[in-house]
């Protein structure tokens, strides 16, 4: 899917532009559409039948369907990041930041050669023609604390901030593609039922979970299910959240920060710690 | 193996074939497997990433410690320069960015970017220069004062990026990407300190073209050209071309070089010799002698580098740019406090100089920043002063009165704003009460000769020319070298019509200070009321006037050719005028002056027009009596009466008949005494008188 017809002018434009061409009303969320459309939304129920079918055999349907109601009342999303990282997004509605960091921001250009395709890849848009760069990655959680492999500061989004922009991926990106052997021809014709709208994200965890649910498995063994961290991050295993649209720290609920060592990063932390108080976000330490 | 390194994220990954591994800034020693998977978590939204081939973990460890405290002293700085962050964590971003600035790559980092743009009107300057002050932060006050000393050359470097056609770009993208390479490699940085030192932009090519991001560009050699095209120096005549001479901006092998010249020199003798070269410099200003200006002044800067330091350069520079004021050359007044400041940028007396500087070159907007700048380095009371003297150029009377109130309410005693004060309450013609301010000046400080000349102008303006006179010539018995009080004088005598001893007043004057601009024009105006035109022209500016005097003797030459009946040429020249003066006074009196022609051109209607733009005090009974013209020739009957009206008695002559006339032909309606032709050479002549 790469058009979608305007509410307002029924006129079609590109799924990735920001606003109808024709009559500038506000685009809205490309990985939203995508995931809500209907091809996509029917072969996820498709698979979500088949999930509780196969659940209801081994008797333990019904804590699949508890599983389920647990990721919409509890899960959300987790963003990991540097410090110092955080401070700067908790910075972006402030002018002085925001002109400086424009200076320098404009944009990435990869060197070109083979030896940089493994990185090239990770940076392709083959999952968002033409808005990759809008799209802020995550994973689905109960608790607070995203992967420290990739920043010792995790925090978690507002659902209401990102409801109506966020998607769900039943993966990582990467592996997915890797897995299904997607090569750059077939990204037209994706494999459908794989992602979810925000709302719909209990439907998709529950049809990755399905195989992992068993008739003993109880609450406490949830968060595991759902995001598991390995030693190698191959074996990471996790529900991706995607959002689009940028973070600021409004968008933010709750931060956790491990108890930083370097004197810059106090200086950081004390005062993402002030803004945070203003904004109601929780501050912990792990 | 390869690498690829983001600062921002505080990560780097290395890509030994298929094989990946992550290194974080928090533990540097330890490589952790990544799969590719991971890659957009390792990097987040971070835009700063950095390729580097063959390269092995201790360098890579290397490269993302430096990229990470790049990111880090970025947002300090931002931190200290941000009024919504509380003072403590301010004072703690300032004391451990200090630090941090003992490494050169992370000043020049900072500089990188901060030279690239000037700072957003939210940036905290002020707030900044307390907090580094408290807590002896001293690069980063040094820092944030040359942000601030280097603002308008920053703004210039930037503008001339961002006017680079748009045909040498693919896209705006590809501008904006070409922008942050150029701030990323220090290009932005480099051509704010090329003109801060006045060198040639050329080197800065050459040093751009070397590094491949920025050859690695496409149409990099049109797009380089074209930046610094409109920053090429433009040669003034005092073809100035100066060393860098900032110290701390020397590379270390030259400030050891100096260190082992110094020698132990006797501070008497050191003195002698300042004041020695100072003196040489003096004349050479007087004698327009500018190659010798130049050496001097040269070799005076590098003296007092190698005997004492910046510090007094920047003393001798201020005392220099006195003395260039003193012989009306502002133009080196400009240079040699802008050299000062650049040495030394938290000087506030350097900055308020500058401020007077730009004011006598009609730079109003800038004079208002560097007296903005003078508060902010500790010369309150002088920028508050000097920026109420910038609104009364602008003709901003009331807003001048309403500044120069609220310095007098806070500082009692000062006498410079008490004598501005009532400056403006004579350009605001309530000349009265002008008199009785400068009384009470005088009352309250005797020996003040700017209060007594004050006074006398303010006699002349009421006609009172013979106790105008006495007046001056108290000053003159007082202080025998004041040249104010001296052309203040002439000025009377030839009010007087005592032509020839206003003359010789004007003569004597030009005798000791030749550039005197005040007399020059005063003696122009002699010679034309005794139709000596040529020789009076000769003392005029032709073109480009800047000072404010220099824009008051190309009126007069205006004058003096309308006079000369050389409609023509006055008439561009008066155009010219409108054009491009810089104050709004000044535009009034050539659009009043182009009236005339037009009056006398039997244009009624553009004149109408044009008098229609003239609302200063000093010009509205000029305006008004060639606005009887205009109105009674275009039949507007009402309003020439009513203009009439409120016209003074005029005891000079030609003005009284040319009045007269108005009445008779568009008031009274009675016989006219004189024909068209007289009329509008009438115009010319009472405006003349008027005027002049």
């Amino acid at each position: 899917m790469t058009k979608i017809d305007c509410n307002f002018c029924n006129n079609d434009f590109p799924i990735s532009s920001d606003c109808c061409p024709h009559c500038a009303q506000p685009g809205l969320f490309p990985n939203v559409i995508v995931a809500g459309d209907s091809e996509e939304v029917s072969e996820l129920d498709k698979r979500y039948q088949n999930a509780y079918k196969e659940t209801k055999l081994r008797q333990c349907d019904h804590i699949l369907s508890d599983y389920e109601k647990t990721i919409l009342e509890n899960s959300k999303a987790v963003i990991s990041r540097s410090l110092s990282e955080v401070e700067r997004m908790a910075k972006s509605d402030n002018e002085i930041y925001v002109s400086y960091y424009k200076l320098i921001d404009a944009g990435l250009k990869l060197p070109s050669g083979s030896k940089w395709d493994i990185f090239r890849r990770s940076a392709e848009e083959s999952l968002f023609p033409g808005y990759r760069e809008r799209i802020r990655f995550g994973s689905l959680s109960f608790t607070k604390e995203g992967s420290k492999n990739y920043g010792e500061c995790s925090f978690v989004l507002r659902n209401k901030m990102i409801a109506h922009r966020a998607s769900v991926f039943e993966e990582n990106c990467v592996i997915f593609m890797k897995r299904h052997r997607i090569l750059v021809s077939e990204l037209d014709n994706l494999p459908k039922g794989y992602r979810a709208t925000w709302n719909d994200r209990g439907k998709l965890a529950a049809v990755k979970a399905a195989g992992d649910i068993k008739p003993e498995t109880d609450f406490d063994e949830y968060q595991e299910i759902l995001l598991h961290n390995a030693p190698d991050s191959k074996d990471d295993r996790f529900v991706e959240v995607h959002v689009c649209g940028s973070i600021t720290v409004r968008t933010m609920e709750h931060v956790t920060v491990t108890n930083p060592k370097r004197r810059q990063d106090k200086i950081f932390l004390k005062s993402l710690e002030n803004k945070l108080k203003k904004f109601s976000v929780k501050l912990e330490f792990s | 193996m390869e690498a690829v390194i983001s600062g921002r994220s505080g990560s780097a990954l290395l890509i030994d074939g298929d094989k990946l591994h992550s290194i974080h800034v928090n533990k540097p020693g330890k490589m952790i497997p990544l799969h590719e998977a991971g890659i957009h978590f390792l990097f987040g939204d971070a835009n700063d990433l950095s390729f580097l081939e063959n390269v092995g973990q201790s360098k890579v460890v290397k490269h993302l410690e430096h990229a990470r405290d790049k990111e880090d002293a970025l947002l300090l700085a931002l931190m200290v320069l941000d009024s919504e962050e509380p003072s403590d964590i301010r004072q703690e971003a300032a004391e451990v960015l200090n630090d941090m600035m003992d490494s050169s790559f992370i000043s020049e980092h900072l500089e990188s970017v901060f030279y690239a743009r000037t700072p957003p009107k939210s940036a905290d300057m002020k707030g900044a220069f307390d907090v580094c002050k408290i807590v002896a932060a001293d690069k980063v006050l040094k820092l944030v004062q040359r942000i601030k000393a280097r603002e308008t050359l920053i703004f210039q470097v930037r503008s001339a990026c961002d006017e680079i056609p748009g045909k040498y770009f693919d896209s705006s993208e590809d501008r904006s990407y070409f922008q942050s390479i150029a701030v990323r490699e220090g290009l932005f940085k480099e051509l704010v300190k090329i003109k801060a030192q006045e060198r040639t932009v050329d080197s800065f090519l050459f040093e751009s073209m070397t590094k491949p991001d920025i050859i690695g560009l496409r149409n990099y050699r049109q797009i380089l050209h074209a930046w610094i095209e409109p920053l090429k120096l433009k040669r003034v005549d005092t073809t100035l071309s100066h060393q860098e001479m900032i110290a701390d901006e020397l590379p270390a092998s030259q400030i050891t070089e100096r260190k082992m010249k110094h020698k132990k020199i006797n501070g008497a003798a050191v003195f002698e010799n300042v004041e020695v070269q100072k003196k040489a410099i003096v004349e050479a200003i007087k004698h327009r002698d500018h190659a010798r200006f130049e050496k001097f002044v040269n070799e005076l800067v590098k003296f007092h580098f190698e005997t004492g330091g910046a510090e007094y350069a920047v003393k001798s520079l201020c005392d220099l740019a006195m003395a260039a004021k003193r012989f009306y050359r502002f133009d080196l007044q400009l240079h040699l406090i802008q050299w000062s400041i650049d040495l030394k940028p938290g000087d506030g007396w350097a900055w308020a100089q500058y401020g007077d500087a730009l004011l006598k070159l009609n730079k109003f907007q800038e004079a208002f920043r560097a007296y903005d700048n003078a508060e902010l380095f500790g010369k309150a009371l002088i920028a508050k002063t000097g920026r109420a003297e910038v609104l009364k150029a602008l003709y901003r009377l009331d807003e001048a009165l309403a500044a120069y109130d609220e310095v007098i309410v806070q500082h009692p005693e000062e006498v410079v704003a008490k004598n501005g004060r009532a400056e403006v309450l004579k350009a605001l013609y309530r000349l009265d009460e002008a008199l009785a301010a400068y009384d009470e000046v005088i009352d309250q400080h005797p020996g003040d000769m700017v209060a007594k000349t004050g006074r006398a102008e303010v006699l002349k303006a009421l006609n009172r020319l013979d106790e105008a006179l006495a007046a001056y010539d108290e000053v003159i018995d007082q202080h025998s070298g004041d040249v104010v009080a001296k052309t203040g004088r002439a000025e009377v005598l030839k009010a007087l019509n005592r032509l020839d001893e206003a003359l010789a007043a004007y003569d004597e004057v030009i005798d000791q200070h030749p550039e005197n601009a005040v007399a020059k024009n005063g003696r122009a105006l002699v010679l034309a009321a005794m139709k000596k035109y040529d020789e009076a022209l000769e003392l005029l500016p032709e073109k480009d006037p800047i000072s404010q005097h220099e824009w008051i003797g190309y009126h007069i030459r205006g004058m003096i050719l309308l006079r000369m009946g050389d409609l023509s040429a006055a008439k561009n020249l008066f155009q010219n005028g409108i054009n491009t003066n810089p104050s709004p006074i000044g535009k009034e009196y050539f659009s009043t002056a182009l009236a005339v022609i037009q009056l006398k051109m039997k244009d009624y209607k553009s004149a109408s027009n044009l008098l229609a733009q003239v609302s200063s005090p000093e010009l509205e009974v000029t305006a008004d009596i060639l606005r009887v013209h205009a109105f009674g020739a275009l039949g507007d009957k009402k309003k020439a009466a009513e203009t009439y009206s409120k016209l003074p008695v005029d005891p000079h002559p030609v003005c009284y008949e040319f009045k007269e006339e108005l009445r008779r032909r568009f008031v009274d309606f009675e016989e006219p005494l004189h024909d068209e032709e007289w009329l509008g050479e009438g115009a010319i002549q009472c405006y003349f008188q008027k005027a002049a």
